[in-house]
């Protein structure tokens, strides 16, 4: 019963103090954007994805014509819009669910336990990281279709050593290498990473043969070859617009 | 002897018809052909790699030329570039020149080989006819086309400006075709033998 009693302690707590920041408009986070005890550890994309269109958002701190570039009446990503640091691994949104697009402006300090991936279980109390975001109106939206990203295969070589034959061996995975080197495939897959202030948190990873998060610290080469490649998908799939926004049923996040 | 002048008024001449000459050596035919074009019948092999520059630098626009033949016995091949290159070069140049001055605080130290990245591989992008083209200078080290052809077909040339870094050869670039925005194909390849070879499947 006593830590029943000391949850229930620190709900009020968080319920009284998240309504006084309110009206000292010391809070503007949406509360309903957070992860939730009765919500899934994860949102499987796949099955999403499959069942109905779905779209991603990123915020763009600079006007439309510095994100997009116009070639004739398509619009492509301008390459500089994202960071070194955002290929492998970049951040989107998931909208129709409860991430809406107004709630692009609020922007998580990357340092912050509000950033950290949620656990899947506790419950998130906003009274906790009131001081973990910032607000700034995002200048230009960009909104990415999956279509045509999700699942995607890369191709990449690999060159031969002895333990790689070892484990492509124990793997039963028939593969010879044809000049020294192995010709691989990997995928591009949207993974669900809800972060303690927000469930609809998403990356975009490249995983290898083993279905593993790519690992190329070895090789310049290959790191630049991946790295392109997502970078030019992700640039061809994104637009500042978006069709229209399918609510995602609740049995998709909902336990 | 190839006066200055004489190399700038047979330029002229050149310069009616876009031309690639390819391979030419020091053959009694590469001597025939410079003699042609520079009006100039003291040509001399100690000038040959004069010439060669000088083609190189006043004919940006409109002749390619790849490369001699150390045996001296290798023959011309000329051949006409497409009606549309120049249109598709100075389209490129343009969209590269805007980039230039919104990117000109940021590239000041990179910006001699950015530019000369930037004229190598124009002339062989300019070859192919696409209908709009876009150039991005990236993080200041790479260099990036988006060229839209008929048919919701895109193509994605990215050249880096230190390749060794990244252990690329000098003329590998990486590129992404993409057809309805799906991925049919990205790779590395140099960039001669891609604008080659994909002038070849536009043509199909």
């Amino acid at each position: 019963m006593f830590p029943n009693f000391q949850y229930l302690q620190k709900v009020l707590r968080n319920i009284l103090l998240c309504s006084l920041y309110r009206i000292l408009g010391k809070l503007k986070y949406p509360n309903k954007i957070l992860p939730k005890s009765n919500f899934k550890n994860l949102i499987e994309f796949d099955s999403l994805f499959k069942s109905q269109s779905v779209y991603l958002l990123r915020r763009s701190d600079l006007s439309l014509d510095l994100t997009f570039n116009t070639i004739g009446d398509l619009y492509t990503l301008k390459e500089d819009i994202l960071s070194l640091s955002d290929i492998p691994n970049m951040s989107v949104n998931l909208i129709g669910g409860k991430f809406k697009i107004k709630h692009a402006k609020f922007i998580i300090d990357i340092k912050s336990d509000a950033c950290k991936k949620w656990d899947g279980k506790s419950s998130v109390f906003l009274s906790d990281h009131i001081e973990s975001y910032s607000i700034a109106d995002a200048l230009c939206h960009i909104f990415i279709d999956p279509t045509n990203i999700h699942e995607l295969n890369i191709p990449y070589d690999k060159p031969y050593d002895k333990n790689l034959e070892n484990l492509l061996k124990s793997l039963e995975i028939d593969i010879k290498p044809e000049n020294k080197k192995y010709h691989f495939t990997g995928k591009i897959k949207f993974v669900s990473e809800p972060a303690n202030l927000n469930y609809w948190h998403f990356e975009l990873k490249i995983y290898d043969f083993k279905n593993e998060p790519i690992d190329y610290k070895s090789s310049a080469w290959l790191k630049e070859l991946c790295r392109q490649i997502l970078c030019d998908v992700v640039s061809v799939n994104t637009s500042p617009l978006v069709p229209s926004v399918v609510k995602i049923p609740s049995k998709f996040y909902k336990k | 002897m190839i006066s200055p002048e004489v190399i700038e008024k047979s330029e002229t001449q050149l310069l009616n018809v876009p031309v690639r000459i390819e391979q030419i050596s020091l053959s009694g035919q590469a001597q025939d052909l410079i003699q042609k074009c520079y009006s100039s019948n003291e040509f001399q092999e100690s000038y040959w790699a004069l010439v060669l520059a000088d083609l190189n630098d006043l004919n940006q626009k409109s002749m390619k030329i790849k490369s001699s033949d150390s045996s001296g016995q290798a023959s011309i091949v000329q051949e006409t570039l497409p009606t549309y290159f120049e249109n598709n070069l100075q389209h490129i140049k343009d969209s590269f020149s805007k980039e230039l001055s919104l990117k000109k605080d940021s590239i000041k130290d990179s910006l001699s080989l950015i530019t000369e990245t930037f004229d190598r591989i124009s002339k062989f992008i300019s070859e192919l006819n696409f209908e709009f083209g876009n150039v991005e200078i990236i993080n200041s080290n790479k260099l990036k086309f988006t060229l839209l052809f008929p048919g919701k077909k895109l193509l994605l040339i990215t050249k880096s400006i230190f390749p060794e870094r990244i252990d690329f050869s000098s003329d590998e670039v990486i590129f992404s075709f993409f057809i309805n925005r799906k991925l049919i194909a990205s790779d590395v390849s140099e960039f001669p033998v891609l604008t080659k070879g994909f002038k070849k499947y536009l043509a199909m």
